[in-house]
């Protein structure tokens, strides 16, 4: 199993945005979903991804909305929102401005 | 849009709690499921699946509350949370919060008076005047001829001048004060206020019935009165009809033409008695009004100036003008050889420098009191926090953070105190009712006082909330959690941050209590004389100068009283003479002395001596016994006295013989030519000044048989044979009798007089006394609640030791002795305070002496009995505690 690291701080908002930006999901599927995307390098427990969604959900980006799962339960689905949206493409271009200009001090390096 | 979305999960948050929290669980367990079915697909068995499911997810409760206090408006609810949380447990233990809202509640009372008494003593506005931020005060003053020395010189002469010269004021007015005799018709010795017609005008005063002076009066040269709201009420029963009354004032005819608003008192602030009761216009000052004593010796009267600023004008513009206004009046007034100088400074009760001087002085006091009722709820919160420690403990374990368990107490330790202050406000506004404060302004409990009550409020619950919070969530003890009754065995730390608290308190109060009954017992010290207790002395002061009454005639009047009071029934012995001629009350040398020397000497050594006529049997009346010689025989009572009484303290600074010695005495004014020689025939015991005057030391005094010069304000001295109120309205009766127009200036016991001559001195001798007796209480209280609650908590370990052979007597005596020890040490720490703070207020307040050993004995013995008996009955208890029963019980 590779080392577990924390997810860095507001990172977890962005990945949980860019994963129901697909389609609406609900918390386990969500946490099953980090995991196997980041190999389980990220350790995203229960007690971060909640708050993770129920700040979603406040701040707009996020609506909430009681369905049935695969597994023919019932289960609480998080879609994006409009606002959602704007707010994935802001953080992801300021993702990818940051990862580069950290990626290029460490090449030149 | 986030802010708006954000606000409405608030509102839903706020509006249905309920079915948020159902969501999130059901959500929760959803999760738990799936995380289950997992598991047991990858190959676990289900009661393994389940095992680990639940374990990774860290505590659905924790991620419950990890979510919870994420979520917006979390703060509010866990507020609610905390405050119904602190409500329950306060109900749980009902003596304990009764013992800690009552102690804060007396605590946090006394601050509130304290904070309402400075505030309108020192800050507040003067009542129904408008715009007081613009009104100014104009003093001129003289230069004396020696450095820093300026006499007043503001006389009405200068008012024109200085209405012309000071155009920064839009208007500015003059007033002059005094007491008056009026005849309504009853005779009512008043304190009038001689003004200017715009004076109320100026001041932006409405009429409360009626209406003020007006310009026309002035013209007209109208005699009218306005007279204040308590007059109207006690002398015309608030009968409107009253205004267009007429009266007599001294040998005028005026007519009342308003009544004014009810709390005002003018602009300036006189501690004791009781504001103007009449206004009356300034031109009258010269027929009803006579100078004083060192206006006569200037020639002209003092008179002050009042005025309000133009608009965007400031102080510094009207200083200006002021200077240059004093600097013509000086020249033109032939005073140019001695600089005139002119202050002009805003209206207000006290400049900021002195207000700031004595809310340090004053202020402390109060918040000892409230320092030991929090030492006193700090102490029960710590012995609460120990007993609680159990339920901290599993709060802790099952995942509260420390911080969140602080605020916990914490909002406990709020929930009292906002109880504490709802039970201390109305109890802080009864007591300024009751206390008769020496202030004339009202003492509201306004916005400035309630903010500071908050803030005090605050700082209180921090101040005994805070430390046994922090203390009671520290690392609990191992043993904390298992079996067994709760808390109790606290540890030595605990126990011993404890008896800090009560030694600090016991400290505190001791302090308090000895400096209060030292001021008191300096004040008690005070006028006293050999023979008539001071409650059986009667006193009544007449001044028949302001009834143009001739000296014949005032003679006359004064013989015909002391007579007539000698028979009263219930009257022992009669006396006449000037009411400062005894006792000075504070008053100085000025009013009732003469100038003695010794023939050998010239009138230019002449010293100022308090004394003068001594009419009727003053002697008798007063209670000086002769020590030498004899008292004044009615032989002796010719035009020109021949002989003189002296009293022991005189006779001691007299060098050679004492009888038989002759004297030359003349009237304080300076009249050498009335001077008469008389040999001296009788000394007489020394009269004890009150203490606060000065040093306490009875003052020299020489009496004379008869007037030399006339004397038309005396005062009749009644010795009674029971209480001297009861022999007051036969005095008011005969007096009408005599002179119907003759007001009695004031009437009452030696002890009336006292009480009325240190006013506020005496007032805050009390108060810190009073507050010196709820401290002890407090901490009588605290005591006797820590004890009694710790040995409760320690009955095992007492139950124990008595099943193991211990006797009654010997639990009795540790217990005792416990707390014995702490009362002991907080003794000796009190002491000290009490010494300290002795020397500083001896330094603040003339006069007081140093704390004397019977003061801090008295203090000290009723602490020691108050502590025994507040340590002695729970220790009682304990000892008869039934060990059996009690282990039972665990």
């Amino acid at each position: 199993m590779p080392d577990r690291k924390d997810v860095p701080q507001g990172t977890l908002d962005l990945l949980i945005l860019r994963l129901i930006a697909r389609e609406p999901m609900h918390g386990w599927g969500i946490m099953q979903r980090l995991r196997r995307l980041t190999d389980d390098v990220f350790q995203v427990t229960p007690g971060s991804l909640f708050p993770s969604l129920q700040r979603l959900e406040e701040n707009g980006w996020a609506s909430a909305e009681w369905g049935v799962s695969e597994n023919n339960r019932k289960a609480k689905y998080y879609a994006i929102t409009r606002a959602g949206r704007r707010q994935l493409a802001a953080e992801e271009a300021h993702w990818n401005a940051i990862a580069l200009a950290v990626s290029r001090v460490l090449e030149g390096a | 849009m986030s802010v708006r979305s954000r606000l409405r999960a608030f509102v839903r948050r706020i509006r249905r709690p309920a079915s948020w929290e159902r969501e999130l669980h059901e959500e929760l367990h959803a999760y738990l499921d799936d995380e289950i079915d997992a598991r047991i697909e990858a190959g676990m068995s289900p009661a393994e699946a389940r095992r680990t499911a639940y374990r990774d997810l860290g505590g659905v409760d924790q991620v419950k509350e990890h979510v919870r206090s994420g979520a917006t408006g979390a703060w509010l609810d866990m507020l609610g949370q905390d405050v119904r949380y602190a409500y329950r447990a306060l109900r749980h233990s009902r003596a304990f919060t009764a013992w800690v809202v009552g102690s804060l509640a007396i605590g946090m009372a006394v601050a509130i008076a304290a904070l309402a008494l400075l505030n309108a003593a020192l800050f507040k506005p003067f009542p129904a005047i408008g715009r007081q931020d613009r009104l100014v005060k104009v003093e001129m003053t003289l230069a004396c001829g020696q450095p820093d020395c300026w006499s007043r010189m503001s006389s009405p002469a200068d008012f024109a001048a200085l209405q012309d010269g000071l155009t920064a004021l839009g208007s500015l007015a003059a007033y002059t004060q005094g007491d008056i005799a009026v005849a309504l018709p009853a005779a009512r010795s008043m304190r009038s206020v001689f003004t200017s017609a715009n004076y109320f005008d100026v001041l932006g005063v409405r009429p409360g019935v009626g209406r003020l002076f007006t310009a026309g009066d002035a013209e007209s040269r109208s005699a009218v009165a306005v007279i204040s709201h308590g007059v109207w009420i006690r002398e015309f029963a608030a009968d409107p009809s009253a205004v267009g009354r007429s009266i007599h004032v001294a040998d005028e005819i005026v007519q009342i033409v308003g009544v004014a608003p009810e709390p005002f008192v003018g602009v300036d602030l006189k501690l004791g008695g009781r504001g103007p009761d009449i206004w009356l216009p300034m031109w009258l000052t010269d027929r009803v009004l006579p100078l004083t004593i060192s206006e006569q010796r200037r020639q002209e009267r003092y008179v002050d100036f009042v005025g309000r600023m133009k608009d965007r004008v400031d102080l510094m513009q009207v200083q200006a003008e002021a200077d240059v206004a004093a600097r013509q009046l000086g020249a033109s007034r032939g005073r140019g050889s001695q600089p005139v100088r002119a202050d002009v400074r805003p209206v207000g009760k006290q400049d900021p420098h002195r207000a700031a001087l004595t809310v340090m002085l004053l202020l402390p006091i109060p918040i000892l009191v409230l320092a030991i009722a929090c030492v006193n709820a700090a102490n029960l919160m710590l012995a609460r926090g120990s007993q609680r420690q159990r339920e901290i403990a599993v709060r802790l374990a099952i995942g509260a953070s420390r911080g969140r368990i602080i605020r916990q107490l914490l909002i406990e330790s709020a929930v009292l105190t906002v109880c504490a202050t709802a039970l201390a406000l109305p109890i802080a506004w009864w007591s300024l009712q009751l206390a008769r404060t020496p202030l004339v302004v009202p003492i509201p409990l306004d916005a400035t006082v309630l903010a500071l009550t908050i803030l005090t409020a605050a700082a209180t619950s921090l101040a005994f909330g805070l430390m046994p919070a922090i203390r009671a969530t520290a690392s609990p003890s191992p043993g904390t959690l298992g079996p067994g009754r709760a808390g109790g065995d606290a540890t030595p730390r605990q126990s011993r941050v404890r008896r800090l608290l009560l030694v600090a308190q016991v400290a505190l109060s001791l302090a308090l209590l000895a400096t209060g009954w030292q001021l008191v017992a300096t004040v008690r010290s005070q006028a006293g004389s050999g023979g008539t207790p001071p409650d059986r002395l009667l006193m009544a002061r007449f001044d028949l100068q302001k009834l143009s009454l001739g000296p014949d005639e005032s003679a006359r009047f004064y013989q015909r009283l002391v007579t007539a009071a000698s028979r009263l029934p219930g009257v022992e012995a009669a006396g006449l003479a000037r009411p400062t001629s005894v006792w000075t009350f504070g008053q100085g040398k000025g009013p009732g002395s003469v100038v003695v020397w010794r023939p050998a000497d010239g009138p230019a050594d002449g010293r100022v001596t308090i004394g003068g006529y001594a009419g009727g049997s003053l002697f008798e009346a007063v209670g000086l016994r002769a020590i030498e010689g004899r008292g004044f025989l009615e032989s002796d009572r010719q035009a020109r006295p021949q002989v003189a009484v002296v009293n022991q303290t005189f006779a001691r600074a007299m060098a050679g013989p004492v009888l038989g010695g002759l004297l030359r005495v003349a009237p304080r004014s300076g009249d050498f030519g009335s001077a008469v020689e008389v040999r001296i025939v009788g000394i007489i015991e020394s009269a004890q000044e009150p203490a606060y005057t000065g040093d306490g030391l009875p003052v020299a005094k020489v009496y004379l048989p008869s007037p030399i010069e006339p004397e038309p304000a005396l005062a009749l001295y009644l010795r009674t044979r029971g209480a001297a109120a009861l022999i007051a309205p036969p005095v008011r009766e005969l007096v009408g009798e005599i002179a119907p127009r003759v007001p009695i200036q004031e009437i009452g016991s030696l002890d009336d007089f006292n009480e009325r001559s240190s006013g506020p001195q005496l007032w805050l001798a009390r108060a810190a006394a009073a507050l010196g007796v709820i401290g002890l209480l407090l901490a009588s209280a605290g005591l006797y609640g820590v004890s009694s609650y710790l040995l409760s908590l320690r009955s095992r370990e007492i139950a124990i030791r008595m099943a193991l052979g211990a006797r009654p007597s010997a639990i009795l005596s540790m217990t005792l002795g416990q707390s014995m020890r702490v009362a002991a040490v907080g003794l000796v720490a009190g002491g000290a305070i009490a010494v300290l703070a002795g020397g500083l207020i001896r330094a603040q307040f003339h006069g007081v002496r140093g704390i004397d050993g019977l003061a801090f004995g008295g203090a000290a013995a009723l602490f020691v009995a108050a502590m025994l008996v507040a340590s002695a009955v729970p220790a009682v208890r304990a000892s008869r505690l039934d060990p059996v029963e009690t282990l039972k019980d665990g």
